[in-house]
């Protein structure tokens, strides 16, 4: 069954020169499970499993390979994949100094404006967004239905429209040039992270929270006792990707905290490398700047794919 | 009667000093009635602070756009001041009909913007297409499966800025490894990034496909082991073809999933800026201004609006811009739907 999967595969792809053709065997041994179609099958999946792997960490290795290289090294006209003079860690040494210009930020103090601009709102955000989704999963009150379809409505606003007013409102509110545009919206909660949250807390069983109910425990109680503990791992993957979102956005902080004592790393990083020309520098840069996120992608793996998983499966 | 009052005090966050004033009902016993009405409060209460957010940060604004986009503003200022001793220092906004949104549309530059979306649009679908393909693969792995899903994935989680300057280097001209292959194999070395429009696309094409594709693979991913393998044996029973079975029985299966990421695709391919603005900041004349995508194009716009000119350009026509971005995005969303009721089936 599934060597006839292979080959439908098989026939929509681009098939490279060289590659077997399994059709003709294929055909003969329609229901018998043979060992050259198996073998040709495998070596054609792995084929293009590890050209793509190889496509994905590749240019990882190059970024890493010309950090430690020497400055005169990475000169030269011709790549090596390996550091001919020997490595130097001199390039990760000049990474953490500061930017000739009037800020003087440095990758670490953009990393803390970072977690200080990113934390804070999607801690507060993801409790205020619990918070909503369990009453929309657990509770009965009037205008729930109203209030639920609003909130659905916020999701089909495209950001592009609110885009140029934020902008203005922050401006004439004095906010300008501060980080709080890029953190109190974020606050309260954002609507699909409402929905994935209702979606889990569904699941939880009404009786339990029932019993709990007549054992005198307080919507508070009930919240921060059952709905929570249980909910772990859900919390744990919508945090990670909103963490995960906040670290890399470029676009916010360059509009309100970009040549700000406030700037987060990714406006630091671009500053930083137009300043500096020598490759193995930015190269350390780009390194130091891409280790956080993929450190906690590698420990969270789970959360990542269950969170991005559900969100899409409805 | 009562029931609408209660409505309208639950859809705003100020639910709490009004709670006191809900009616009693009269059949209920007391404690029932207690809890019945501390949990309407607690609902109103937990669903009114995102509800709050979204009126403070999303419906204001958009009403604020509305008459931002018909109007001219000297800067960003939103309220008039006018000096009577010296009127070239007063600060008045006039009324421009749909002015902001002719002067946008007949923009050469805003054109070339749309185009240079578009081919990011188009990067997103080929993208797609891959991820398809590299998740039936992926289906049909045994061992190493969860290493290359890990691997595959990693791009998601990447910066865009850390990620452009990354291929920036191997595209380098001068010392870039794409170039000293290229020599190795007895080529030409060439400008990659400033050359033309054209070699520009093809850069940004490389650097889209290889950070587009993690996402998608894990949803297909997700969507292929979810298909029943009953339907396969069912069909080798009844003696399909392999490509009848892909196009009867796995893509109408993962063609919920195909369709959910062609729209999220689409829309994040419109709104596309980061890429652009750090491969080619500015204006650059070798590419033309094939670096310039919509959002690029309202940044510089917002950008030139916040230095205080007299120039007509404004903050209404950045405005204009987002309005108009935005009908793309609903008209782009609006096509998708239409086109997928032929083709996307949600039997299961």
């Amino acid at each position: 069954m599934n060597d006839e999967m292979m080959q439908t595969t098989e026939n929509r792809a681009p098939v490279p020169a060289g590659t077997p053709a399994p059709e003709g065997k294929a055909k003969k041994h329609k229901t018998v499970a043979s060992n050259p179609v198996n073998v040709t099958k495998k070596v054609f999946v792995y084929f293009f499993l590890v050209l793509f792997a190889l496509w994905i960490l590749v240019p990882f290795y190059i970024v890493l390979v010309t950090s430690v290289k020497t400055s005169a090294e990475v000169l030269r006209s011709d790549f090596t994949w390996v550091p001919t003079e020997g490595f130097y860690f001199g390039s990760y040494a000049s990474a953490f100094e500061a930017l000739q210009d009037s800020t003087g930020m440095t990758l670490i103090r953009g990393f803390f404006n970072t977690l200080w601009i990113v934390i804070p709102p999607t801690v507060i955000g993801l409790t205020t967004s619990a918070f909503a989704a369990y009453a929309f999963a657990k509770l009965k009150f009037r205008g729930k239905n109203i209030i639920f379809a609003l909130l659905l409505a916020t999701m089909m606003i495209p950001g592009m429209v609110t885009f140029v007013p934020s902008f203005v409102i922050f401006d004439n509110i004095g906010w300008n040039h501060t980080p709080l545009p890029l953190m109190i919206p974020g606050m309260f909660g954002a609507a699909a992270c409402v929905f994935y949250l209702r979606q889990f807390f569904m699941g939880i069983p009404s009786e339990t929270l029932e019993a709990a109910r007549l054992d005198g425990v307080g919507y508070f109680g009930m919240f921060f006792k059952m709905m929570l503990p249980l909910s772990v791992p859900a919390l744990i993957a919508q945090g990670v990707l909103g963490f995960v979102g906040g670290y890399n956005d470029y676009l916010g902080p360059m509009l309100y905290v970009k040549s700000t004592e406030f700037a987060t790393l990714q406006v630091v990083l671009s500053q930083f490398t137009s300043q500096k020309s020598e490759q193995n520098i930015q190269m350390a840069c780009t390194v130091i700047a891409l280790l956080p996120t993929i450190v906690i992608y590698l420990v969270a793996q789970r959360y990542f794919i269950e969170g991005i998983a559900v969100s899409g499966l409805k | 009667m009562e029931n609408q009052e209660i409505l309208k005090e639950g859809k705003g966050a100020s639910a709490i000093p009004e709670a006191p004033q809900i009616p009693q009902k009269k059949n209920h016993s007391k404690s029932k009635k207690r809890w019945t009405n501390q949990e309407e409060v607690m609902g109103w209460v937990f669903t009114g602070i995102p509800l709050l957010g979204f009126l403070v940060f999303g419906i204001i604004p958009i009403a604020l756009s509305l008459y931002i986009s018909f109007n001219h503003f000297p800067g960003l200022k939103l309220y008039e001041q006018v000096d009577e001793f010296f009127p070239q220092l007063s600060y008045t906004i006039t009324f421009m009909g749909i002015k902001n949104f002719s002067m946008v549309l007949s923009d050469p530059a805003f054109w070339e913007s749309v185009l240079n979306t578009l081919f990011v649009v188009f990067t997103a679908i080929v993208s797609l297409a891959l991820s398809v393909f590299i998740s039936m693969m992926l289906y049909h792995s045994k061992r190493g499966k969860k290493f290359f899903q890990t691997v595959f994935f990693i791009p998601y989680v990447c910066s865009l800025v850390a990620v452009t300057f990354m291929w920036q280097l191997i595209f380098n001209a001068d010392h870039g490894i794409l170039n000293s292959v290229i020599l190795a194999f007895g080529g030409q070395a060439k400008n990659w990034i400033t050359y033309s429009p054209a070699r520009f696309r093809l850069v940004m094409f490389v650097i889209m496909l290889w950070s587009g594709t993690g996402f998608n693979i894990i949803l297909l991913s997700a969507a292929l082991t979810n298909i029943n393998k009953s339907c396969y044996e069912a069909a080798d029973i009844d003696g399909a073809g392999m490509i009848v079975k892909f196009f009867k029985i796995t893509l109408p299966a993962i063609s919920p999933t195909i369709f959910y990421l062609l729209v999220t695709g689409v829309i994040g391919s419109l709104q596309e800026f980061t890429r652009f603005q750090i491969m080619l900041p500015g204006e650059n004349s070798s590419v033309g201004g094939a670096n310039i995508t919509v959002v690029y194009y309202l940044y510089q716009k917002l950008m030139s609006a916040s230095r205080l000119t007299n120039d007509i350009k404004g903050i209404g026509v950045a405005s204009a811009v987002g309005w108009i971005l935005a009908l793309m995005i609903g008209f782009v969303t609006f096509l998708n739907f239409k086109i997928s009721k032929k083709w996307v089936s949600y039997d299961e």
